[in-house]
């Protein structure tokens, strides 16, 4: 009798603990204050005034709002401002979590325009080849493709634990075949990362995941081969201007380029994105 | 003698009796080869023995005319005439200062007369003196030409240059018939007055052609009547070719239009029968006497003369004072306005196209329109597409019109008059000045959307330019401007950030191999369980036991039956517990059994006790429940826990 109730008990938790861990990050409470702040910076922006919406838009998402839509308006808000730098950081957030989606695109495309700096780093041969494996990011966010790994991996051990009791004809295929679409959810989620301009890149190495994308967000910024006012100014940036930022050293952020260019610059004058 | 001529006709015979002999060893159809080459090699050598026989090469030299004034061309044709296979190269002058020698051509023929072929290849210039010549005799610059690599030296007759008065003489001579002059219709014009030049060529039927050099008309503004420029009208014999040229002079003053020089082609008189000598008619092949010196397609010859006609002087009358300050540039013709709205009601912010058709003969290029006053900038916003000019020759006239699009925007709704568009223009016909303006008209602007005005006015600007290329009817999309696309303020733009939390994800990836494996163990558990009955009763004899002693306890039965039932309780029991058959066993026997399974005595032995209560009391025949019962049946499951805690801590 003892045995037969503890088997059970077991079953149940097991089960509890698998939708707990499914549903564990639902959570939509609405928050009345914030959607209280959105809508005044809506009513903001409309009546032109710019400033006073972009501030509550950020007050909203400091409150819980921290959707894309939320970096979509503030993005717009800046742009008005023709803060472009500001501007991009937030439409690059906001694609982050609606990747794909037309308006921040055609938006984000129309605040790129108005960077000073051009610079080019378009893949070429196998690096091309190799981040078009990637594809997949720029169309999922991150919470998508975290939910695609987590369902491909339960899938997979599920199938593996119901091997006694279910009878496949190709169980090896379908095992096989799930098994490479949970390494490739797994090499997005855990082994790729977005460049400077948005595009995925993989990050296999610690220092390579270390990287992140940063916009220029004040008019001109000199860049210097230290991470001190004594250094040199090696080469100047405007605001819009996308980099990679790599290690932080007290106000100082070691920003990267293209063709091994590369310099410090004071965290303030850049935005992590 | 005789015994010379018998030798040498018995060796004559002999030769042939071989020959014929050594022909008859051929095969026939070797012969006929041989012989066919035989043939062939004969008639070669007769052909080359002829062609060596012909006549020598001959080059005649042809300079027509002899005598002629510096403004007169020269014609030199140089033939040779002789074999037809003939390598002959170009000839060769000399450099010359006296005059200028071109080339006009190469000709050849090839003919038989009299079954011999004769070929004749003709080189043709044209000598045109250095207008510096003296008058006197001239040689023309030596020359020479290879033929069959054979340099000939050419024998040119020289040149007469003829004094001007005589040139002049001749000139009226060989070109008789022939005038030309250039004249303008207006030799007073009005600064800015087009007048209309013709250079005319008044010809009889000796004339065949010409080239008229261009000339710089400085001082002119030239209007392109490409397609119109030549007109030919006839008089009795006369023909009068015209070339026309519509002139606008740029400025008042005495002007004039340099001389111009038509090089003519003038059919020849035909030469006397009796003309004797060089030439190009001393040529055999036409020399025919059959046909009276003339060829039957030599319908004449044509020279080239050079005619200059004298300049125009014209004398340029500045325009009158202005009657009113007007700044811009004022058109001097006869020039109409006409105007056009599209719209008399729009919504504000809308456009309306004003569109100004100018037309007349007056130079309008460089008109434009009028600056906007500051009262209309007030009332409205205008935008000035690309004017439309288009030319069209008529009747000696190059007739202008001009188009003005004008988008106008009105700044605010209301009645609001149009702008009203002045251009002041000089009539040469009534020497005065006149005021053309546009009708006061007025539009009614509705109330709309004010931001749009620009964008709509400048896309209405854009499709009037794509409306006038005719080629292809739809307009392409024109982006008026690049903006931001709206705020995103649906229910969704409110929700909070869905987050998959790294923890979470750890989570997961850690719990579900582990519960995979359980799930794996426990399964496969209750599949073996499935599979094998004794295992099941096996992991069930505890309970049954319990069950079965249960029963017993609640039973109204003799103590012999409880007796039986619990020996039998417990050997089942033990039977399934221990997996093997103890149905026939003693109670030793099964203690045995237990003692090395459980391996322990005292349980052993408690069950072989029990057992020997169990059978004494069966054995005993009592029928009444004994006292005991409850004591016998507490001491078996007694047992059965001892057991099993025994078994399980000896499986841990």
């Amino acid at each position: 009798m003892h045995r037969i109730c503890s088997a059970k008990t077991f079953a149940a938790l097991l089960i509890l603990l698998l939708s707990a861990a499914a549903f564990l990050n639902i959570a939509a409470a609405e928050n009345n204050e914030a959607s209280s702040l959105a809508f005044r910076a809506n009513a903001a922006y409309s009546e032109g005034k710019y400033a006073r919406a972009a501030d509550l838009y950020r007050q909203a998402i400091a409150l819980g709002i921290n959707n894309g839509h939320m970096h979509y308006n503030l993005a717009n808000a800046f742009y008005r401002l023709g803060r472009y730098g500001a501007a991009i950081a937030s439409y690059r957030r906001a694609l982050a979590q609606m990747p794909a989606d037309p308006d921040v695109l055609s938006n984000l495309a129309l605040a790129r325009s108005h960077a000073v700096d051009r610079i080019e780093d378009e893949p070429r041969g196998l690096r091309y080849l190799l981040e078009r494996m990637l594809f997949l990011r720029t169309h999922l966010s991150t919470y998508g493709l975290r939910w695609c790994f987590a369902v491909s991996y339960l899938l997979f051990w599920a199938l593996a634990a119901l091997h006694p009791l279910i009878v496949l004809r190709r169980r090896g295929l379908v095992m096989g075949t799930l098994a490479c679409l949970t390494l490739y959810f797994a090499l997005l989620v855990f082994g790729a990362r977005e460049d400077r301009s948005g595009r995925p890149v993989f990050a296999l190495t610690e220092a390579a995941c270390q990287l992140k994308p940063a916009v220029v967000v004040v008019p001109e910024v000199p860049v210097r081969s230290g991470n001190s006012d004594n250094f040199q100014v090696v080469f100047q940036l405007h605001d819009g201007a996308e980099v990679e930022a790599g290690e932080k050293r007290g106000d100082w952020l070691e920003i990267m380029l293209p063709e091994s260019r590369r310099g410090w610059v004071k965290h303030s004058h850049v935005e992590i994105i | 003698m005789g015994v010379a001529q018998n030798a040498a006709s018995a060796a004559k015979e002999f030769f042939w009796r071989q020959l014929r002999r050594s022909a008859r060893k051929i095969p026939a159809m070797w012969r006929s080869i041989v012989l066919g080459i035989i043939c062939c090699g004969v008639q070669q050598a007769l052909f080359a023995a002829a062609a060596q026989n012909a006549a020598a090469q001959n080059v005649q030299v042809f300079l027509e005319p002899r005598k002629g004034s510096v403004d007169d061309i020269f014609e030199l044709r140089l033939t040779v005439i002789g074999r037809s296979k003939t390598d002959i190269s170009p000839p060769a002058f000399a450099a010359s200062r006296s005059f200028s020698i071109s080339s006009t051509g190469t000709s050849s023929k090839h003919h038989f007369i009299n079954g011999v072929q004769r070929s004749e290849v003709t080189f043709s210039y044209q000598i045109e003196p250095n207008p510096r010549l003296t008058p006197g005799q001239h040689e023309l610059p030596p020359a020479q030409m290879a033929i069959d690599g054979k340099t000939v030296k050419l024998d040119i007759p020289p040149l007469t240059i003829l004094p001007a008065d005589t040139s002049h003489e001749t000139r009226q001579r060989a070109a008789s018939g022939i005038d030309f002059t250039q004249l303008v219709d207006n030799p007073t014009p009005f600064a800015g007055e087009q007048i209309t030049y013709r250079a005319e060529v008044a010809a009889d039927a000796s004339f065949m052609g010409g080239t008229l050099e261009d000339i710089e008309f400085t001082g002119f503004w030239r209007e392109d009547i490409s397609g119109n420029e030549k007109q030919t009208r006839r008089a009795g014999s006369i023909t009068v070719r015209s070339f026309l040229e519509v002139l606008i002079p740029k400025k008042d003053g005495p002007l004039e239009i340099p001389p111009r020089i038509l090089t003519a082609k003038i059919q020849a008189a035909r030469p006397s029968p009796r003309r004797s000598g060089g030439g190009l008619f001393s040529d055999p092949f036409f020399a025919d006497d059959l046909l009276h010196n003339w060829s039957l397609f030599d319908a004449g010859r044509t020279i080239s003369k050079r005619l200059t006609a004298a300049p125009v002087r014209l004398n340029v009358r500045p325009l009158p004072p202005p009657p009113m300050p007007y700044p811009g540039y004022i058109p001097t013709g006869m020039v109409k306005l006409a105007t056009f709205l599209d719209k008399r009601k729009v919504n504000q912010g809308e456009s309306v196209t004003l569109r100004l058709v100018l037309t007349g003969d007056g130079n309008l290029r460089p008109l434009e329109l009028p600056e906007q006053s500051a009262q209309d900038s007030a009332m409205f916003k205008r935008y000035d597409d690309k004017p439309d000019l288009k030319t069209e020759f008529d009747n000696g006239k190059v007739l202008f019109t001009k188009t003005f699009n004008i988008a106008l925007v009105a700044l605010s709704p209301g009645e609001h008059p149009l702008p009203v568009f002045k251009f002041l223009t000089f009539n040469p016909k009534t020497e005065s000045h006149e005021l053309l303006e546009t009708p006061p008209k007025t539009i009614t602007v509705l109330p709309g959307a004010v931001e749009e005005q620009n964008r709509l006015a400048a896309a209405n600007r854009a499709a009037q330019s794509a409306a006038d290329t005719p080629a292809d009817k739809r307009k392409e999309i024109t982006i008026v401007a690049e903006d931001l696309l709206p705020q995103h303020i649906g229910a969704a733009a409110l929700s909070t950030q869905k987050e998959f939390s790294g923890k979470a994800l750890a989570a997961i990836i850690l719990a579900a191999p582990l519960c995979s494996l359980a799930l794996f163990f426990f399964l496969a558990q209750r599949r073996r369980l499935r599979d094998d009955p004794a295992l099941l009763k096996q992991k069930n004899a505890g309970t049954q036991a319990f069950l079965a002693l249960a029963a017993l306890r609640g039973a109204q039965i003799s103590s012999s039956g409880l007796a039986a039932g619990l020996r039998a309780a417990l050997y089942n029991y033990l039977g399934d517990r221990l997996r093997s058959n103890i149905q026939g066993l003693t109670a030793q026997e099964c203690a045995a059994l237990l003692r090395r399974t459980a391996q322990d005595d005292s349980l052993a032995q408690a069950f072989a006790a029990l057992f020997e209560r169990c059978e004494r009391l069966l054995y005993s025949g009592a029928t009444a429940p004994a006292p005991e019962h409850g004591a016998l049946l507490a001491e078996g499951e007694k047992l059965i826990a001892a057991l099993e805690e025994r078994l399980k801590t000896r499986r841990k």
